[in-house]
């Protein structure tokens, strides 16, 4: 049987997560997000939360934000799977925003 | 603050990370010892507050663990606002093995390295590695009446 050629693609997530939340911003795309992907991502997900839910949460974004921000000029390479958590300062509970990275890259440079 | 919390210059000094890294090496090496197991984990190239501090995965138990830590030199950290004991929390979640999605279950700790907090750490990961998932929970459940307590400005050490 003749080998096929399945190109990984760039998968991942962001979550909003903790006191009974889970809401998420998953991607499967071609393309390498960028980073102005990835703060896109963050943005869509925050509009699928109530106000309340985001209020607790609004830490959580700007880490995550930080966390994109200081990827790799060329983005993370997934290698295995990547989770990174963002909870509040200081913690409540479980409250925090995850961002999961499956499978091939994410959140290169923005192109010029 | 500064007195009570190791590694003060974690994320402000490359030696200082890496003499944390090694703690927590030191710690799971140990661990993988009592389970008679091969110690697999992750070690992160970056240099991020953002990122796990460490990682344990325990093939004898199928689980994993991952370590955060609060920057002592973050703004909100060291502003004292806050007790060092405040910068603690720990929950169970599910984490993908591989990229086909095969999940175990993690407990995710995420702390100031405070002693008292590294106190707890450890028990949490003693109990989610030695003991049941309902000791685990049991412990968690205190860390959030803790974090209850604490916000009603009653810092008596319980």
């Amino acid at each position: 049987m003749p080998k096929t050629f399945r190109a990984v693609l760039n998968r991942g997530r962001f979550q909003a997560q903790g006191d009974r939340l889970e809401k998420s911003r998953p991607w499967a795309q071609e393309d390498v997000p960028t980073k102005s992907d990835g703060h896109t991502f963050l943005d869509e997900l925050k509009e699928r939360l109530t106000p309340a839910e985001f209020a607790v949460r609004a830490s959580c974004f700007e880490k995550a934000k930080k966390w994109v921000d200081n990827s790799p000029q060329r983005g993370h390479n997934i290698v295995s799977p990547i989770k990174s958590s963002f909870p509040p300062s200081p913690p409540i509970r479980s409250i925090r925003v995850d961002g999961e990275l499956y499978s091939g890259f994410a959140f290169k440079d923005d192109d010029r | 603050m500064k007195e009570d919390v190791l590694f003060f210059k974690a994320y402000a000094d490359y030696h200082t990370n890496g003499a944390n890294r090694a703690y927590w090496a030191k710690l799971f090496n140990s661990i993988s010892r009592r389970l008679q197991e091969n110690r697999r984990m992750r070690l992160y190239s970056s240099f991020d507050e953002n990122m796990p501090i460490y990682e344990f995965h325990s093939d004898v138990r199928g689980r994993f663990i991952r370590v955060m830590q609060y920057d002592p030199m973050n703004e909100v950290v060291a502003s004292e606002k806050y007790s060092p004991r405040r910068f603690f929390t720990a929950w169970i979640d599910e984490r993908a093995t591989s990229i086909e999605g095969v999940k175990e279950p993690e407990l995710v700790i995420c702390l100031l390295m405070s002693r008292a907090n590294i106190i707890m750490a450890k028990k949490l990961i003693d109990s989610w590695l030695f003991d049941n998932d309902e000791m685990t929970k049991e412990l968690i459940d205190r860390v959030y009446a803790e974090q209850e307590r604490l916000d009603k400005g009653d810092d008596e050490y319980i």
